[in-house]
């Protein structure tokens, strides 16, 4: 027993050793991650939430909102400021409702768009670089230890292989920011208005084909109970909150349609938060998408607001919530 | 937990320590910590479902009791009954219960009667089906008394939910296993040493293996309608090695664990992609549930003895049965169909048993016969494995005309995947190299100590550079 726990003790402290240069090596070619990278956003979209000093209408939701929005013109039709806080539907609905909690004050609108199934507790690392651009969100996910581990690992990982692949078999070498390394190109700060809408996919052409074209299994959506537990806090707090569906093209509905109807049922039997607009309503031909089933073009997000505006001002309820709104807000 | 998990990683060390350490002198303690010790890893998935296991352990712990006291026949096949309704009526709830709602639904509309009945969010317990059937083996074996009943619950207990294999399989009999929970066990140092190997090749096979080709598989699955016929051929072979991959590396994980706190667990693989016919195939794959059919289901029913047309329905009943086992879809049953079909020319013929041993004992290069026979074999398992990952039979049959197109001889889009493809290729000589051991890398063994050590360290080295998006094994689900 001795002989064994001895040469395997041994053995996993070789590997241990080996680990710790590779990090160090990895360290020392990590590039952090640049100050515009497209999380780096939510720095903007809070200060601009802080700033609003009246009831404002937040749109809450992924880049599926920060796509798919032009948050001016419903502001304009409505007569109310409005932020966009749309990021990355990764970070996960609890991320999202604590995020909300943290900036909403009494008599705010929120308009929540998420996508289908999206997860409650979101992507460990997307959190993490999050924070790293803006540290207050740390306060929006649990800390994990496993999840740093593997971060870690990971981020070795991604450097020693750019180290083999680049320098060792294509003779050069450039360094890879850590972690999320598919945020790059347009999906950056610089592309985001004022409202915190992304315009970044304005100038450019849509690629091929459409990313996320996901067959999704139906299983009961496990946010349901924190939703129906964050829409009742809101409402203690006197702040309104409305359920919206998310824009989607008809060959993926018409190809997830068994999943989603059943999901649909779900939400529209359990899910407590008021839903102005049926499930259906955004649904889009393929052309009016741009690079993943979630993100609308320019011209799609047009079509997508306009019909946005014009179902909710058709809405009582809505539109009430709308008024006694408007009434708190001095012009 | 996962055995690829930092979780199981952290797990399996203190376990060890403190039941090799601490409790080594107490068989009971030493029991009584592993059954805590699987309840913790079992609990860590979802607690909730701790009950099934407990109740089911009770359950058949009293009624293997309640056996060896009574010879009455009726009392007896009341007990037996009883095991096998709480048994597979939770399989048949957990596992079954939507399934069989929806088809009676589709049954009476298809005749115009519209009938509204609601499914249940149910969710399927992990490894229900693999426990079920050990336990029910238990009560079996007791009732036919090939084995006598236990007084000792907490090894009885300890039996049901060993956690190296409780959550998919191998599917291990009482009468191998129990056992070993009643004697005291020794630690051996090449024992150990096996173990440990044997984890680090099941590591490999899932990590590297299955996991790097889910990603293509579930890319090129998942668009089918869009691939050329060349890319889906890749997508079904990628299938093929990723279900390998996946569900032996998740065997030898198990054996290798077991071997580690002294327990020797039935063989699951054995090189079955090296098979020269089907019934050689159903033989070397997921062997403890092949197994299982064949005692507890085949023979009972009279097995081959019968007319032709007995062999045919048992065939039948037990390839559909094995099909139903893995899920509650058509597209299990489809599978398991087809290999019926495959399987049943050799049995008519009574060449099912013709290839026994191992395919070119002692040589390098097989015969071209055997190139041949393994071929086919091969081709007609992919082409069953397009049924056992397609969302249904739609899907599966589109999938197969999409292979049948004039794009099959289209030049396949490989980039992205020419590193799998060369790790896999690697993978299947070192296979073939060491198809002689009880797992390939058993190989090493009569290598000298450094060129092993170094064999170890590129395995892990491998292992950490092509990890793969960590995916649940694929048994989890059924």
């Amino acid at each position: 027993m001795s002989r064994f726990l001895y040469q395997s003790g041994l053995f996993f402290l070789s590997l241990l050793l080996l680990y710790y240069v590779m990090s160090v090596l990895a360290s020392k070619v990590t590039m952090e991650p640049p100050e515009n990278d497209f999380m780096a956003a939510m720095i903007d979209k809070h200060q601009r939430a802080n700033e609003i000093e009246v009831p404002q209408i937040l749109i809450a939701g992924g880049s599926n909102i920060a796509f798919n929005i032009e948050s001016g013109e419903v502001q304009d039709e409505l007569g109310i400021p409005v932020v966009n806080l749309g990021l990355n539907i990764g970070l996960g609905i609890s991320y999202l409702t604590n995020e909300l909690e943290d900036v909403v004050n009494e008599g705010d609108i929120i308009l929540f768009f998420p996508t289908w199934f999206t997860a409650t507790e979101g992507t460990y690392p997307l959190q993490k670089h999050t924070a790293k651009h803006y540290p207050r969100s740390s306060k929006y996910f649990n800390y994990d230890v496993t999840e740093e581990i593997n971060i870690h690992l990971e981020n070795t990982r991604t450097q020693i292989r750019n180290i083999i692949v680049t320098l060792i078999l294509k003779g050069e070498f450039r360094t890879v920011p850590a972690e999320t390394p598919r945020l790059e190109g347009m999906y950056t700060t610089e592309f985001f208005n004022k409202f915190g809408d992304f315009e970044g996919h304005h100038y450019l052409s849509p690629p091929e084909d459409l990313g996320q074209r996901l067959i999704y299994d139906y299983r009961y959506w496990e946010s349901i109970p924190e939703l129906n537990d964050f829409y009742a806090r809101m409402s203690q707090k006197g702040v309104y909150m409305f359920f919206f569906y998310p824009a989607y093209p008809v060959t993926e509905w018409e190809r997830n349609k068994v999943a989603l109807e059943k999901l649909i049922t779900d939400i529209e039997k359990d899910l407590n938060i008021p839903k102005p607009i049926g499930p259906k309503a955004f649904l889009f031909p393929e052309n009016y998408f741009f690079d993943t089933v979630f993100h609308l073009t320019e011209e799609g997000k047009k079509v997508r607001t306009e019909k946005l505006i014009e179902q909710l001002k058709e809405n009582n309820t809505f539109m009430d919530v709308i008024q006694r709104t408007k009434n708190h807000n001095p012009e | 937990m996962l055995f690829n998990s930092i979780d199981f990683a952290i797990f399996l060390p203190v376990v060890f320590i403190l039941y090799w350490f601490l409790l080594k002198k107490n068989l009971k303690l030493q029991n009584l910590f592993l059954l805590a010790a699987s309840y913790f890893f079992y609990g860590w998935w979802d607690w909730r479902f701790l009950s099934l296991i407990i109740f089911s352990t009770l359950v058949d712990y009293f009624v293997g009791k309640g056996l060896s006291k009574s010879d009455n026949p009726t009392h007896r096949s009341i007990l037996l009954w009883t095991s096998i309704s709480v048994n597979i009526g939770f399989l048949g709830f957990f596992k079954y219960y939507n399934f069989f709602l929806d088809n009676f639904v589709a049954f009476f509309s298809f005749f115009g009667s519209e009938i509204s009945a609601t499914s249940l969010n149910i969710i399927l317990p992990v490894g229900i089906s693999f426990y079920t059937f050990q336990t029910l083996s238990y009560t079996i074996d007791v009732y036919k008394e090939k084995l006598k009943p236990t007084d000792d619950f907490i090894a009885f207990a300890a039996y049901v939910s060993f956690f190296p294999q409780l959550v998919a399989g191998p599917i291990e009999r009482a009468t191998n296993l129990l056992p070993q929970f009643q004697r005291q066990r020794v630690f051996i140092y090449s024992d150990a040493i096996n173990g440990m190997r044997q984890i680090l090749w099941g590591l490999f096979k899932k990590i590297v293996i299955a996991d790097n080709c889910a990603v293509h598989v579930n890319y090129i699955f998942g668009n089918s309608a869009e691939m050329d016929g060349s890319m889906l051929v890749i997508g079904a072979l990628l299938f093929t090695f990723q279900i390998y991959g996946d569900f032996s590396g998740y065997s030898d994980i198990a054996i290798g664990t077991a071997r580690l706190f002294g327990f020797d667990l039935m063989r699951n693989f054995a090189f079955p992609y090296f098979s020269r016919d089907i019934a050689e195939f159903w033989r070397r794959w997921h062997i403890s549930l092949s197994t299982w059919f064949r005692d507890y289901l085949y023979i009972p029913l009279g097995g081959s003895r019968g007319g032709t047309s007995m062999k045919i329905r048992n065939t039948f009943i037990i390839f559909l049965v094995s099909g139903f086992w893995h899920g509650a879809n058509w597209t299990f049953i489809v599978w398991g169909a087809l290999n019926a079909l495959y399987f049943l020319p050799l049995l008519l013929m009574d060449k099912n048993r013709r290839n026994m041993g191992i395919v070119s004992r002692g040589k390098l290069i097989p015969a071209v016969r055997e190139i041949f026979q393994i071929s086919i074999t091969f081709v007609l398992t992919v082409f069953a494995w397009i049924f056992f990952r397609a969302e249904s039979i739609g899907h599966a049959i589109s999938y197969i005309n999409g292979i049948f197109s004039p794009t099959l001889f289209s030049m396949p889009e490989l980039s992205g995947m020419r590193a799998i493809i060369l790790v896999i290729i690697a993978f299947v000589i070192f296979e073939w190299v060491g198809r002689e051991k009880d797992y390939a890398l058993e190989y090493v063994k009569k290598w000298d100590k450094p060129l092993r050590i170094i064999t170890y360290y590129i395995i892990i080295f491998l292992i950490f550079m092509l990890t793969g998006e960590q995916q649940e094994f694929i048994y989890f689900q059924f």
